[in-house]
């Protein structure tokens, strides 16, 4: 099991070479299982070199528990298991990527 | 005895079903539908008609001597320069000598029997060997029948004295100012008139009648050959010219219409690629081109070819596929909508030509260097020796690389690096034979990657500079396709 | 051996500009900015430099070439002044002209300023130069410097077998370390605490880097005015003295890029100006006696690899360091107390002398307790221009007395 920290929504999460925001959550009925997904934004906007802007989704995993307890800093926590198969992580990527086209990556956690 | 001695194809990796074209265009244009059957060959960004015609080109001289090579001949009616021998360029990439033989064929969709003809008389004249590489990437507006037909690939051809796989027998030719087609000096889409007219005045009395040209000429019959080889895209006209030559069906080698599309001057060549890699010993070829007119030529198979079917051709290049699912892509990679890249995609680029010359057979050839005291091979050509333990001063020679293949050292898939195919994926290469150089991969995604897999070289288009129109040709990685056997 | 210049220049007072998008300053702003600060804390006149050095990188959108333009926006009274650029090694290049010139007797007093203008060029980035000639542009990838550097992640996994997951954490906690400290430092381009998860949640840029293991560009200045111990004595007596122990350079052989012997894993010149710089310092065992280090973390992979080539970590132990707070600000050698390139910035010409400049204050104390070293004795700056093919390494020492 795993825990998924859910970063609030819109909101830019900063580094010196960019930013990246989550844009929505979703979930995707895979098998008998639910995973979680989230679509998000990024930019490279003052990165060292070379600029570029994205549109990626991540997997934290199968849903075990949505939205299960909060943090220390007050923000959720899912408890989630990673999907480590890698025909698994095929499938879903193959399933996401029909659903939102145009998103750049797709990373499992 | 003079014939071919080697043949090769190229068809690039990515291919758009049509039916995307009619899905993103039928609105406009529904007749398109009458055509959307099959897929076509699509040029990756990086390719042009040069390029195509390289990778032919070095799939037909698999283990052939370039130094052996009298002249080059490129075919195409897609050249990117009027004025700088665009066959020099090809020349230059395949390894051949300064001092040979070259020219351009264009003008015509039998630019490249043309080429073909002219490299059978130079080597009937002169002896040695000549190689033809044809190559077209020709435009079609959206929403066009062009649109839909054409396909972009390359073939080529080496004409040789000696041991060659099919004798030349002769020729027939009929030259027509037949517009079909045009495209002015100053346009980049085809241009046609009325297919009707185009099927019933060109293909299906062009075609016969330099058949019935050459047969007359040489007492044969269409039924003598056991191949014939002509383009057309019409499947109802193809038909007819059959009948009309009292061929059967089977003999006629396919057009590979719904594979690749018709791919211009380079098409019949492509064909009799194809037709040679099953071709047998004393088969006799008929081979027409289609274009302002028609070439006509006979050749005879000989015991030799069963050295040269070894994997080169074409279905190798049709097995290597990958599907380019998005319209818009194809759009930007042939330059027909314009794409915001940045201000950072604006950054001037001069190519700075005596640069380009003292250093051509390095950026042309991927010519490195060999040192003769310690016999470390090294890229780009060095003068002292990169084997620390060694730096010879000037006891370099030259060395080929652009057909050693490599392996992967490293790699990278770079979001941030300007490309108009992102991720941009790059990394280093070790040389079969030694030396490593940082190079772009291109017909991959990061995931077809591993440290250590092996590569082969691929002629593609470097950059180009938009201001002064210059296209700049350097060599890619691409992942092996697999070693001819 | 030469005997080096270990003690035979002391640095007399240091600046350095807040950095960061400095839209309201010019190239000539920061250079006054650096400029008057180091005077104030060296006590002197501009009148009383000898000579100068200016390191920039990027000539093309502010200053062009030579040094002209930083003595007209100074008014040096007709000085020396000369422009070195080395890449991401041009402000540790400046520093090296002004002690070689004090080491040598040339003269007493020498300054080096590192500047950088790079917000004017339109867009994120560096601007694109040809930067290893002509001939490259024709033949090279239009390459990044992440994707350059990410190729050494690659090739580390491979050769310490270490699966990319573990690697990938092993950086993350690199660029979590140098945010915490970077939250802290009021001239820092970037002040935000993130949390692994955060660094871990971000994208890909490079494979296998992703958005927080890259720097940044940023405005900025840095100087320095170093003297001989003499001329310190008059000037600042009873003072302590940061003296210069160790400056070295390595400059790639081309070795890299076109034979077949690097592993690709680290850096060479890392490796050849570490061993010399510890040898002209007198340093036998560096992960018992260096203190705290600035490092050139342009990439997450960098500073790790960085650990190794440096001969603090030993070969495949880096990411066992890294994870165990090693370098962290509380841990045993403090890597990037100011928060480095990653949250101070990269303003590429002053970099070198930013990292002299947190090593000297840390030596002498002045910051305030949260992001004090404790009881630092030598300070290491590691600067690294290039790519991991084709570089420039610079490996500085500093003490205190």
């Amino acid at each position: 099991m795993a825990r998924h920290v859910h970063q609030p929504i819109g909101e830019e999460i900063r580094s010196i070479a960019g930013y990246y925001m989550v844009l929505e959550e979703g979930v995707l009925k895979y098998r008998d299982r639910e995973v979680l997904y989230l679509l998000e934004a990024a930019a490279a906007d003052t990165s060292c070199c070379g600029g570029a802007g994205m549109g990626f989704i991540m997997v934290p995993g199968y849903i075990r528990e949505l939205r299960a307890g909060k943090n220390e800093d007050g923000l959720w926590v899912s408890e989630v298991d990673r999907v480590e198969d890698e025909g698994d992580r095929r499938e879903i990527t193959r399933e996401l990527r029909a659903r939102h086209p145009g998103f750049q990556q797709i990373i499992f956690a | 005895m003079v014939g071919i001695g080697s043949f090769g194809g190229y068809v690039p990796r990515y291919r758009l079903n049509r039916m995307i074209i009619f899905g993103s265009m039928g609105w406009l244009n529904p007749v398109i539908i009458t055509n959307a059957r099959g897929e076509k060959a699509v040029a990756n960004f990086d390719e042009d008609s040069i390029t195509m015609a390289v990778a032919a080109g070095m799939d037909c001289l698999r283990g052939v001597d370039r130094q052996g090579i009298d002249a080059v001949y490129f075919a195409t009616t897609t050249a990117p320069y009027r004025e700088r021998q665009n066959a020099n360029i090809v020349a230059g990439a395949l390894g051949a000598r300064d001092e040979i033989r070259s020219a351009d064929f264009t003008g015509s969709l039998k630019s490249g029997t043309s080429a073909l003809l002219s490299a059978l008389e130079f080597v009937g004249c002169n002896g040695g060997k000549a190689v033809v590489c044809a190559a077209d990437c020709r435009l079609g507006k959206m929403a066009s029948t062009q649109e839909m037909v054409f396909g972009d690939a390359g073939a080529a051809v080496m004409v040789s004295d000696s041991e060659v796989i099919a004798e030349y027998k002769g020729s027939f030719s009929v030259s027509h100012d037949f517009v079909d087609h045009l495209r002015g000096a100053n346009t980049k889409y085809d241009r046609m008139w009325e297919e009707r007219w185009i099927r019933d005045v060109g293909y299906q009395q062009f075609i016969p009648q330099a058949v019935q040209g050459l047969c007359a000429k040489y007492g044969m019959s269409p039924a003598d050959f056991d191949r014939i080889i002509y383009p057309c895209y019409y499947g109802g006209a193809r038909k007819n010219i059959n009948k009309a030559l009292q061929v059967e069906q089977e003999k006629v080698q396919d057009d590979m219409l719904a594979t690749v599309g018709d791919s211009g001057s380079a098409h019949p060549l492509l064909m009799l690629a194809a037709a040679l890699e099953t071709a047998k010993p004393g088969e006799k070829i008929l081979l027409v081109s289609y274009g302002s007119g028609c070439d006509a030529l006979w050749f005879e198979v000989t015991e030799n070819i069963t050295k040269m079917q070894d994997g080169r051709g074409v279905s190798r290049w049709l097995a290597r596929r990958a599907d380019l699912d998005n319209y818009q892509k194809y759009l930007v990679w042939r330059g027909m909508a314009p794409a915001e890249t940045g201000i950072r995609g604006e950054t001037d680029k001069e190519t700075r030509w005596s640069l380009v010359w003292r250093e051509h057979k390095a950026i042309l050839g991927l010519w490195g260097s060999k040192c003769r005291k310690c016999g470390t091979q090294q890229y780009p050509p060095q003068r002292i020796c990169i084997n620390p333990d060694c730096q010879a001063l000037d006891e370099m020679d030259p060395v080929y690389l652009a057909d050693k293949g490599g392996t992967v050292f490293t790699y990278t898939g770079d979001m941030l690096a300007a490309s108009v195919n992102p991720p941009a994926i790059y990394g280093n290469v070790n040389f079969n034979g030694g030396g490593r150089t940082l190079m772009d991969f291109t017909d991959c995604t990061v995931e077809d990657l591993s440290v250590g897999m092996p590569v082969e070289f691929s002629f593609r288009i470097k950059f180009y500079d938009p201001k002064r129109d210059i296209t700049n040709y350097f060599w890619k990685a691409v992942p092996a396709v697999g070693e001819v056997k | 051996m030469a005997e080096g210049i270990r003690d035979k220049v002391v640095i007399l007072g240091m600046g350095c500009t807040r950095f960061g998008e400095r839209w309201d300053a010019g190239s000539d702003d920061l250079l006054i900015e650096a400029l008057t600060e180091a005077l104030q804390d060296a006590g002197i006149e501009k009148k009383d430099i000898q000579a100068a050095w200016l390191g920039i990188h990027i000539d093309e959108i502010n200053i062009g070439k030579g040094a002209t333009y930083a003595s007209g926006a100074l008014h040096t009274p007709f000085i020396p002044f000369t422009r070195v650029d080395n890449f991401c090694a041009s402000g540790t290049e400046a520093f090296r002209g002004a002690t070689y010139a004090v080491a040598s007797g040339a003269c007493e007093i020498a300054l080096a300023i590192g500047v950088e203008k790079l917000k004017d060029t339109g867009y994120g980035g560096l601007p694109d130069s040809p930067a290893f000639g002509q001939e490259a542009v024709m033949i090279g990838p239009n390459a990044t410097a992440p994707g350059m550097f990410a190729q050494l992640a690659t090739a580390y996994a491979a050769k310490h077998k270490i699966p990319m997951d573990k690697l990938k954490e092993a950086i993350t906690h690199v660029s979590w370390k140098s945010h915490q400290n970077g939250a802290k430092n009021p001239r820092a381009h970037l002040r935000r605490a993130v949390t692994k998860e955060q660094i871990m949640g971000a994208p890909m840029v490079a494979y296998p880097l992703g958005l927080f293991d890259c720097c940044g560009v940023s405005d900025g200045s840095a100087a320095a005015v170093v003297c001989t111990p003499e001329v310190f004595k008059k000037l600042k007596p009873n003072e302590p003295m940061v003296k210069v122990k160790a400056l070295q350079i390595s400059v790639s052989s081309g070795e890299e890029a076109m034979f077949t012997r690097w592993d690709g894993a680290g850096i060479i010149t890392t490796q050849t100006a570490s061993r010399k710089a510890y040898q002209e310092a007198g340093i036998k065992d560096p992960r018992k006696e260096i203190s705290m280090m600035e490092v050139h973390d342009c990439f997450s992979i960098t500073e790790l690899v960085t650990m190794e080539d440096l001969g603090i970590s030993p070969p495949g132990k880096a990411p066992e360091d890294i994870l165990n707070g090693f370098f962290d600000l509380d841990g045993q050698i403090p890597c990037q107390p100011d928060g480095g390139l990653k949250c101070f910035g990269h303003p590429i010409g002053a970099s070198g002398i930013r990292m002299i400049y947190e090593i000297y204050n840390q030596l002498l104390g002045r910051w305030p307790e949260d992001r004090a070293v404790k009881n630092p004795k030598f300070g290491l700056t590691h600067n690294l221009g290039g790519v991991p093919t084709q570089n420039v390494c610079s490996v500085a020492i500093f003490g205190i007395d």
